[in-house]
């Protein structure tokens, strides 16, 4: 097992993800957001993402993750490691932002989903040009592709109000 | 085709007439654009298959070939400045290639120990380690939006050329996204060029009769069902391609020595020592040293020091690649692997030599007196010569959705139904998707017949005991 699966086989333990159980299309869903948020964090596990249907998607990271499982089935060299120090303060900064809110309820993948691609929307989208949006041009755009969310704007507020919490409406990242 | 996309033609081997607009041949004349007929599409291919000394340059042209006809076929909707922008990101979509194509591009960095450590001993945190070099696709998104040659011309003619790099980069809210969606044009020019150049006859697909059954739907390309054993058969191409090209056993060592190269020069500052140095040069409109950053590059590197005489290991190295002496593979272990089950009797074999090289290697190094630098142990499951398996060799791919995977194709029955190939138990790809190719291999460079029996049989011996 190289020294890149290690890495992603200790962050997927550090996330909720140590089983690797990414048989249902939900799981996957949150897999893809939860890396994509951290690595807006510093930590760079080299995936880069596209928009897709259900938000910013690293079709890397879908056959990484199926290869990894099979991996660890075999190979055990993860276990020799751990995340360090800095890395586990980074990732304590995903916790903030994927905690979901109290009102209105949002189930997880739904959450993720919402805070990613306002991120993706916000900072690496390219939409006619438009440099800097606020909240409002973005949540427009996000409606575009994504009507179920066009009935959430309180949700949605509140997505973009956790990322401006971690700096993460005024930088892309907090590398 | 329009004939504003016939301002000049360019005749190519691959598919014969090649049109381009006024826009498209002044970007392909920009020094920085001519920099890929510098670097050739196989790497070190020509090692084994003489003619394969294709460019980048070619390809690129060859791919905004296949993306017009693309377009002509399913996008009538289309308005002729967008269709030209698709194209002209076809053009460009290689233009931050590294020399050699890959092989710079993927040296392992070992960035993975900036963030973690060893559970006992080595609790220090790698502060030193450089910014790696970045993707070719991100050095593009430089060249483009930031070198002069390539930034004016698309201005000058009213194209943002941050819009053409997110088309390349797959992040365009609006225009359909060809280049990085469910079917591959790169890869349709890919495997007919490079069957080509090398005479290997795995690779010639028909082009024509895949691009003339698309249709593109929810901005998504789909392939007609009449064109289903074309694409089964392209797919399947790009396995024998896999195996007698891209990983041919003499092809593989030369890149890696040359990664191992790259990686010794980094250590001794002889090469550009971060990413941030090859973004700088990108960036610098004026840069000599980017126009001059192709395959040549490595060339002089490794004609300096083949004759160094204070490195020898890097020396041995360097004219290995110079006077085309390939390691010895004195081990070899290959297979199928189903759904992540490597063959019984194969697994035990597998999982120490993977697991104990690391702690192996000091011995053999001891007994045969030498040096670990010219010792290679290659996984080449973990190794990404495509961006993508040889099939879309995921565990359970008929459970995604179909938004989820950009390298499956998507078949749209007679019905109307779409749906992806691989779930479609008639197709021989539903059962060969579930396979994985799994490689191991060591060599050793700068060795005899009668030493390389020897290690083998050593190696051998320590896998059985």
């Amino acid at each position: 097992m190289n020294r890149n699966r290690v890495l992603l086989k200790l962050v997927l333990d550090a996330i909720g993800f140590g089983n690797i159980d990414i048989s249902e299309f939900a799981s996957r869903k949150i897999l893809q957001k939860k890396i994509y948020l951290l690595q807006l964090t510093g930590i760079d596990l080299g995936y880069r993402y596209n928009w897709y249907l259900k938000g910013p998607y690293c079709p890397s990271l879908a056959g990484d993750a199926f290869s990894l499982k099979e991996e660890v089935g075999y190979d055990k060299e993860y276990e020799k490691y751990e995340l360090n120090s800095e890395t586990k303060q980074k990732v304590s900064i995903l916790e903030k932002i994927e905690n979901l809110p109290d009102s209105p309820q949002a189930t997880e993948d739904e959450w993720l989903e919402l805070v990613a691609s306002l991120h993706y929307l916000k900072h690496i989208a390219y939409w006619g040009g438009k440099n800097n949006p606020g909240f409002e041009e973005v949540f427009q755009k996000l409606i575009e592709s994504k009507p179920h969310f066009s009935g959430k704007k309180d949700l949605a507020d509140l997505a973009w109000g956790r990322l401006n919490e971690v700096g993460l409406i005024e930088n892309k990242t907090l590398a | 085709m329009d004939n504003d996309f016939r301002y000049k033609i360019i005749i190519e081997p691959v598919h014969g007439d090649i049109g381009l607009s006024k826009l498209e041949t002044e970007l392909i004349n920009t020094p920085t654009f001519q920099r890929l007929k510098g670097i050739k599409q196989l790497g070190f291919a020509h090692t084994v298959y003489p003619s394969a000394k294709h460019t980048r340059f070619e390809h690129s042209l060859g791919v905004m070939h296949i993306m017009g006809r693309v377009i002509d076929n399913t996008c009538e909707e289309l308005g002729k400045e967008d269709i030209q922008k698709l194209r002209v990101a076809a053009l460009l979509h290689d233009v931050g290639h590294y020399p050699y194509s890959h092989v710079m591009e993927k040296i392992d960095w070992d960035s993975a120990k900036k963030y973690m450590k060893k559970k006992q001993g080595d609790g220090n945190r790698q502060n030193d380690i450089p910014q790696k070099y970045p993707s070719h696709e991100d050095l593009g998104k430089i060249v483009i939006t930031e070198r002069k040659d390539i930034k004016g011309i698309l201005k000058s003619n009213g194209i943002d050329p941050k819009e053409i790099a997110s088309l390349i980069k797959g992040e365009h809210q609006n225009l359909p996204n060809l280049l990085n969606r469910s079917f591959d044009i790169d890869r349709l020019d890919y495997l007919a060029r490079d069957s080509i150049s090398t005479g290997l006859p795995y690779g010639k697909v028909d082009i024509n009769y895949i691009v003339n059954n698309l249709e593109l739907i929810e901005n998504e390309v789909v392939v007609r069902a009449k064109a289903r054993n074309a694409v089964e058969h392209m797919l399947i191409a790009r396995y024998f391609m896999f195996n007698t090209l891209y990983m041919h056993k003499t092809v593989f060592a030369f890149e890696e020595i040359i990664r191992r190269i790259i990686l010794m020069l980094l250590e001794k500052g002889h090469i550009y020592k971060s990413g941030g140095d090859i973004k700088n040069i990108a960036r610098r409109s004026n840069s000599r040293k980017f126009l001059a950053f192709h395959d040549g590059y490595i060339n002089s590197l490794i004609d300096k020091y083949a004759s160094n005489k204070k490195d020898k290991v890097l020396a041995t190295l360097c004219q290995a690649i110079k006077y085309r002496k390939p390691p010895k593979l004195v081990y070899a272990f290959g297979d199928l692997v189903a759904n992540g089950k490597i063959m019984k009797e194969h697994s035990n074999i597998h999982s120490k030599s993977k697991s104990n090289w690391d702690d192996k290697v000091p011995e053999f190094v001891t007994e045969f007196k030498i040096p670990e630098e010219l010792w290679f142990f290659s996984n080449i499951n973990g190794a990404s010569f495509e961006k993508r398996h040889p099939f879309v060799s995921l565990a359970d791919t008929a459970n995604l959705d179909p938004g989820e995977i950009k390298e499956l194709v998507r078949i749209k029955e007679t019905s109307g139904e779409i749906k992806n190939l691989v779930t479609d138990k008639s197709s021989i790809l539903h059962y060969l998707s579930r396979l994985k190719p799994t490689l191991l291999r060591i060599y050793v460079v700068g060795i005899d017949d009668t030493k390389a029996q020897q290690i083998k049989g050593k190696i051998k011996e320590w896998l059985q005991s």
